[in-house]
């Protein structure tokens, strides 16, 4: 089957005149003022158009008599002229195909594998079962390729159910782009040369894939003609125009960051979510879990310290965007003077860049810093700092508003000092509630009070409403750092990290400082224990007998009822765990490394002699 | 400075005292660093006086564009008692219905939000002035409970509020707990309120009596100002005896014991005000043990809450209403005398209590229910009247409202202006305005207009954008400094440093001017600084002039075409405007379509364009020659325009005739063909309108061509025209999501290395950053993407010599970065943990690449 189907089908590209004269007759037929609502409405140039492009010039008369309707208020500054612009940036795909994303990954690998183990296509597909055999895949969806007649490939539009893998339709589009790009740009060689490296790159693949791939391209090639003949080239066109070419770049390379990085585009293509979402079928995923692994999951202390160890790629470049960053912060200053607030956007943790920016400018202020990332963070905690740390307030509040009110009158009196907020993560997500948000917009429309915030989130933008962000009367700023996100997703349980249950030595040490002498000599004394069986894989734990009794010998406790108080507070905060033994009787165990053990013992008794 | 602990979300650094410095140092001029060093100052201070212009003129806007329906506003408000009180008195029966519904103002403002503020503060400003001090405003925002809204609603009303946030020092004691704060408080006090009214009104006959009266029962006084605790703690006590007030108010006049009932609750009120300003009285506990020395102090207070309460209002800026009420309490004479309510019958001594709620919509609904159905129940004895600001439309309200709730109330509909129709003003006062030396070009100017007609029909945020502008424009632009006011123009170039003077020259428009000078002054333009000065003060008044001018031919174009079929130039003066600053009118095809149809267009409808326009231009006439001449050239034949007479009458006979021939011909397409003939030669004799409205329309074009040219085209406009609109844009249309989405597909685009230039934007490079890739490579999946395969590919993507697949140990490294860079991308929200399958995640995006 697969071998007639190489024989049977071949590639055959649109005509580059043809494009040429498609793309002319559109341009041209932009280029004429005549507004969008009336061509839609014009029956008789909608023809003409279609017909004979636009040599027939219409009398003005017949316009006129049309019903009158106004010109669009075309968005252009807001927009740009072409809605297509950046659609790039939301491009359709999603491809449910089992091995998409190995394929995807197997394909860079041929790339930039090193040459001396070249590996044989065969191989790659023994590991993964190739899509056509999926029992997900039905072959009748292939078959119903082949068994288009040859007459309609070129006019008809039969629209065919086959899902085309994205990175394919990715080329095709490319290879359109091409073609309507070569009348535009002269000096296209270069990209020449990149396409003729891509063809190589793929006509190499195994027979399987190519069948398969010729199958897509045909279909795309009925589409692209017969179906939307003259907006696809055009669109194209616009697209590689619109975002970030590469030829800007390419010039661009030898200077180093010699400019300003350029604006980005967006315009969303909500259609995309039908299309993906649109399928009820079933989820196509492999059943590999990670126990395949000898480490299914790292302990967050290895993940630290591999990370740390692992050095990060583009150094150099990351600090030049810093760099540039920082040339920003008096224009941030003076936004927030002028009561602005500044929203930082982008993608990379932005808290380094914004604590240079507080050690710099906000020393001489009264300022707050918000750790929107931290899990148990409060709006009281917020607001409290400001009452009772800036403004040294003793009294309490019966609610949050009458808290706002009360910052309200002290700040907005115009002998009031400034205050400034700093938010890492606005969209925290203890800060994207309803109730805390409008709390802080109000803040932020307090005259002497400034608010600097960070957001990360990709759907961060929706918490804001109209009114809110007037409120906050905010202005963006680009601050793209691609920095590691580590101190904000370490509160986060990730799924790769182990999630165990056990202490950090700092928060031993917290609550460890808050016991009483006695509690503390207990919790040393089962320390103390447990650090002398260390070497003992048997070690199950200090049986509540044994620990009564030693805590008496040491006048620890009177009696074992407050012996069993006492732990059940250590318990509570999790500073032992206790496990029946075999024979019944309960064995006391601190759930922590040795070596944290021996440091913490070391510490206290050198808190001891000092 | 450590802000990372895992016990701490919130940090404060408060400052040093021993670093502070003095407060007027820390303006912006400090940051204002992107500019010039010399040019600095000068264009910070050029900003604040622009920036003060326009806040005075918008300030003035505000409350003028809504005067209209506030008029009817406040009528309503005023009336509504007197409505019901008529009622009453005409007919029994009814009076019961018209006491039970409250009247009920319903504010349709729009949907433009973030403006409704700034429409509620005049409103409240307006209220305050002329018809009651008894005004609470509620936000949706603090009223989440009933308890919390009635609190808020009642302390507003007997202007509590106010004082509790003033006092920073210690209170003598919660003025009213708040648990007593409740309707019967309310209804006690609103009865001393009118009382003391009526009573005052009644004594500025005996005047000398009264004040006698209040000085006679110290004792009591006396009590009232040192336990205001016990005053409210029994309210019964306090309704009882104004009862009796009530009931015979020329008894108690004559028995001054009695009345003292009602002063000493209004002087408890003030007196908390003194103190807490002006500590003059001593605490309560001296005050209980030397009852004399107190009173003097509390008379003290009483002669003169009035002046200490003004003063206060003036300290704090604006005027709030609280203590409005307490200047009406303190000194009621003063009250009658200025306000006009007290010339009407008595009745109107009942000042309404207006409760504004300023986005009903928000409300939780049960809350308002309940609100409404206790107001209407304490309508008889208090006059409330409801102010609803709704943002979609009536029945918004009546739709959520239960049947026996809207019952309570009697609903008036009024409309707000539409914001657009604010925004229109603003354009004429502050964009077309001839006073502030600022202007806006025509990118950022369309950029503005975009983002309020698409976005948000927001002014405020308009005006936000227009501030952007003027700040961008006198931060970035060196040559701002000579961006002031015309009248200081001259002393400002006069004082201007060589360097400055480089500054100038160096304009590409100057430039360009002076190279189309005659070289011999060109020599002297760029060498003599007196001949410079001179040139670039002339230079800068023309283009003052020419902008005028400017404006003005903006506005005629504007009524020359906004009544055209189709508006191609647009309707509205902004569409124009946005046209005429940013290209050559004339060469617009907007202009020519428009031009067409000018020139077909019947004497009818170009008569009172043409006297529009000549009304136009009369204001203008002695600002500008140019436009004088225009004007006086238009009147010429708009008088011939009218005496024209039909002259052509016969012309047209022949032509009909022509065309019955032709009706005759059989073939379809020659009856075509001699149409068109026909039209041709109609177009060819034009009749003597005709002709007299093309000489109109040249006139209009010759002028438009010759004044109507771009921004851009005059020489210094750089100084005074902001033109850019990629800053703005970027500072005020945020892109977050784009930003992130491409910096994760193309992150060349942000770190601009050699190494991962991306041939299309979907491919992989092993040198991307983590996170990249596995965010390409999660692209790929579809809702479930499985980690170990994820692992895997991200695994041979970064390193594509080893092949992991099938071993069980990988390398740690790699595992590592992997579980960073999917954690970073589940804190940016592209995957989330599902338990849908095992060791699998949900993406929660679609599309992208």
């Amino acid at each position: 089957m697969e071998t007639r189907a190489k024989s049977k089908f071949s590639v055959t590209f649109v005509d580059d005149n043809l494009v040429e004269k498609i793309t002319n007759g559109t341009n041209g037929h932009t280029g004429t003022p005549i507004p969008l609502s009336q061509r839609g409405s014009g029956r008789l140039t909608m023809g003409s158009r279609t017909s004979a492009g636009d040599t027939i010039e219409l009398p003005p008369l017949q316009e006129m008599d049309e019903e009158v309707v106004d010109i669009f208020y075309k968005p252009t500054e807001l927009l740009g002229e072409s809605p297509l612009k950046g659609s790039s940036v939301f491009g359709f795909c999603t491809p449910k195909k089992k091995w998409g994303m190995l394929e995807k990954a197997e394909s860079v690998k041929k790339k930039y594998g090193s040459p001396s183990t070249p590996k044989t296509p065969k191989s790659s597909l023994k590991q993964y079962p190739s899509t056509p055999t999926t029992p997900k895949r039905p072959s009748t969806d292939s078959k119903s390729g082949f068994t288009t007649p040859r007459s309609t490939r070129r006019l008809s539009g039969v629209v065919q159910e086959v899902r085309t893998p994205y990175s394919f339709r990715k080329k095709v589009k490319q290879r359109i782009n091409k073609i309507v790009f070569k009348e535009d740009s002269s000096s296209s060689d270069e990209e020449d040369d990149d396409d003729d490296d891509d063809d190589s790159s793929y006509s190499l693949s195994e027979p399987e894939d190519e069948s398969k791939e010729n199958i897509d391209f045909q279909e795309e090639c009925i589409k692209t003609p017969g179906k939307t003949p003259k907006r696809t080239p055009l669109k194209h066109s616009k697209i590689l125009s619109g975002t970030p070419g590469k030829k800007p770049t390419r010039v661009l390379e030898k200077g180093g960051r010699g400019r300003k990085i350029k604006d980005v585009e967006m315009v969303g293509k909500a259609d995309d979510y039908f299309t993906s979402n649109g399928d009820t079928g079933k989820v196509v995923t492999s059943d590999h879990t990670l126990s395949r692994l000898e480490t299914p999951r790292l302990s967050p202390e290895a993940l630290q310290s591999i990370l740390s160890s692992v050095a990060t790629s583009h150094q150099r470049e990351r600090e030049a965007l810093l760099e540039e960053h920082m040339h920003m912060f008096p224009r941030w200053m003076t936004f927030l003077c002028e009561g602005f607030s500044v929203f930082l956007y982008g993608l990379g943790s932005k808290k380094q860049l914004i604590s240079k920016f507080q050690q710099e400018y906000l020393a001489q202020f009264d300022h707050i810093v918000v750790n929107g990332f931290f899990p148990s963070l409060t709006l009281k905690n917020l607001l409290n700092n400001i009452t009772e740390d800036i403004i040294d307030h003793t009294g309490s509040f019966h609610s949050i508003q009458e808290q706002l009110e009360f910052i309200q009158g002290f700040y907005t009196k115009s002998s009031a000092e400034s205050l400034f907020i700093i938010i890492h993560n606005l969209d925290g997500p203890m800060l994207r509630g309803e109730k805390s948000q409008s709390a802080i917009a109000h803040l932020a429309s307090i005259p002497h009070v400034h608010i600097l915030a960070s957001i990360d989130h990709i759907n961060a933008p929706l918490i804001f409403d109209s009114s809110r962000m007037s409120h906050y009367n905010a202005l963006w700023c680009d601050a793209t750092t691609l920095a590691p996100y580590s101190e904000e997703t370490s509160f986060e349980n990730s799924l790769l990290v182990q999630q165990s249950g056990s202490l950090a030595l700092s928060s031993l040490i917290h609550v460890f400082r808050s016991l009483t002498p006695n509690a503390k000599g207990i919790f040393l004394l089962l320390a103390q224990h447990q650090l002398d069986q260390k070497d003992n894989s048997n070690y199950i734990g200090l049986s509540f007998n044994d620990m009564y009794q030693r805590c008496r010998e040491l006048f620890l406790v009177n009696s074992d009822l407050t012996l069993r108080a006492q732990l059940t507070e250590f318990r509570d905060h999790k500073l032992i765990r206790s496990k029946k033994g075999l024979d019944g009787i309960e064995n006391l165990v601190i759930p922590l490394d040795s070596n944290i053990l021996h440091d913490f013992i070391n510490q206290q008794e050198s808190d001891k002699l000092s | 400075m450590a802000t990372v602990s895992v016990s701490k979300g919130v940090f404060s650094f408060k400052r040093s005292k021993a670093n502070k410095r003095k407060e007027a140092a820390s303006t912006t001029l400090d940051y204002w660093t992107e500019c010039d060093e010399d040019t600095r100052d000068r264009s910070y201070k050029n900003y604040v006086k622009c920036w003060q212009m326009v806040t005075n003129i918008l300030h003035d806007l505000q409350s003028s564009v809504h005067a209209k329906v506030f008029e009817d506003l406040v009528h309503f408000i005023k009336n509504a008692r007197k409505n019901c009180s008529i009622k009453a008195s005409e007919n029994h029966i009814e009076s019961m219905q018209g006491q039970n519904d409250i009247p009920t103002a319903c504010l349709v403002t729009g949907v433009n939000m973030p403006d409704h503020e700034a429409i509620f503060e005049s409103l409240v400003r307006l209220l305050a002035d002329g018809v009651t001090p008894h005004i609470a405003q509620l936000h949706s925002r603090d009223c989440n409970t009933l308890r919390s809204a009635m609190h808020k609603m009642i302390t507003q009303l007997m202007g509590q509020n106010d004082l509790v946030d003033l006092d920073d020092e210690v209170m003598i004691g919660p003025s009213i707990k708040r648990r007593q704060i409740n309707m019967t408080v309310l209804t006690s006090w609103y009865k001393e309120c009118t009382d003391v009214l009526t009573q005052e009104k009644n004594s500025s006959k005996l005047r000398g009596s009264t004040q006698k009266a209040t000085i006679l029962c110290n004792d009591e006084t006396c009590k009232a100002v040192t336990s205001p605790r016990k005053a409210v703690a029994s309210p019964r006590k306090a309704v009882a005896s104004p009862h009796k007030a009530v009931a015979s108010p020329r008894k108690a006049v004559a028995s001054p014991r009695k009345t003292v009932a009602s002063p000493r609750k209004a002087v408890a009120s003030p007196h908390k005000a003194v103190t807490s300003q002006f500590k003059a009285v001593a605490s309560p506990l001296k005050a209980m043990a030397s009852p004399h020395k107190a009173m003097s102090s509390s008379l003290m207070a009483i002669a003169s809450p009035h002046k200490t309460v003004g003063s206060s209002c003036k300290e704090m800026g604006s005027p709030s209403i609280a203590m409005k009420s307490f200047s009406n309490n303190g000194s009621p004479q003063k009250k009658i005398k200025l306000s006009k309510e007290t010339s009407l019958p008595t009745e109107d001594d009942h000042q309404p209590l207006v409760v504004i709620l300023e986005d009903v919509e928000s409300f939780p609904m049960n809350v308002l229910h309940d609100l409404i159905l206790i107001c209407s129940e304490h309508h008889c004895d208090l006059p409330f009247v409801f102010v609803f600001g709704v943002a979609t439309t009536p029945a918004a309200v009546h739709r959520s409202l239960s049947q026996n709730v809207s019952a309570c109330i009697a609903m008036e509909t009024f409309q707000a202006e539409p914001s657009t129709h604010f925004l229109n003003h603003v354009i004429e006062k502050v964009v077309m305005s001839d006073e502030v030396p600022f202007h806006i070009g025509g990118r950022p100017f369309k950029l503005l207009l975009d983002i309020f007609l698409y976005n948000d029909l927001s002014v405020k945020n308009f005006i936000k954008g227009l501030k952007l502008c003027m700040m961008q424009h006198f931060m970035n632009n060196s040559s701002a400094f000579l961006c002031c006011p015309a009248p200081e123009r001259a002393s400002v170039v006069r004082a201007m440093t060589p360097a400055q003077l480089d500054i100038i020259r160096k304009l590409p428009s100057f430039r360009s001017y002076v190279e189309s000078c005659p070289p011999k002054e060109q020599a002297a333009l760029l060498l003599e600084e007196k001949v410079c000065k001179a040139t670039i003060r002339r230079l800068l008044n023309k283009l003052d002039c020419w902008y005028d001018c400017f404006c003005c031919l903006v506005k005629v174009v504007h009524a020359l075409t906004s009544s055209l079929p189709q508006a191609p130039l647009g309707r509205q003066v902004r569409e124009v405007l946005t046209t005429c600053l940013s290209h050559e009118l004339v060469e617009t095809e907007e202009f020519k379509e428009a031009d067409k149809m000018l020139r077909l267009m019947a004497r009818e409808e170009l008569l009172p364009i043409v006297t529009n326009i000549i009304g136009i231009l009369i204001e203008w006439v002695e600002k500008d020659e140019n436009l004088l001449h225009l004007h006086d050239e238009l009147s010429l034949m708009l008088g011939r325009l009218n005496s024209l007479d039909q002259l052509d009458q016969v012309n047209d006979n022949s032509i009909t005739e022509e065309m019955q021939i032709s009706i005759q011909s059989s073939d379809r397409f020659h009856l075509k063909e001699k149409l068109l003939e026909i039209a041709k030669k109609k177009y060819k004799k034009p009749n003597a309108y005709e002709s007299l409205r093309s000489e109109v329309l040249q006139l209009l074009i010759n002028a438009f061509e010759q004044l109507l040219k771009p921004v851009n085209k005059q020489p210094l406009h750089e100084v005074l025209f902001f033109d850019s609109s990629s800053m703005v844009k970027r500072h005020l249309v945020g892109m977050p999501r784009a930003a992130l989405t491409t910096a994760l597909s193309n992150p060349h685009h942000y770190l601009q290395c050699e190494c991962c230039q991306l041939e299309d934007l979907s491919s992989v490079v092993p040198t991307l950053p983590d996170v990249s890739v596995a965010y390409k490579l999660h692209l790929e999946c579809g809702r479930l993407i499985n980690l170990y395969d994820w692992l895997q590919a991200f695994i041979s993507v970064t390193e594509p010599e080893e092949d992991t697949s099938s071993k069980r140990t990988i390398d740690q490294k790699l595992q590592a970065r992997f579980a960073q860079a999917v954690s970073e991308l589940q804190f940016l929200g592209f995957v989330k943990p599902t338990r849908r399958k095992t060791d699998h995640v949900a993406r929660l995006t679609w599309g992208g690449c």
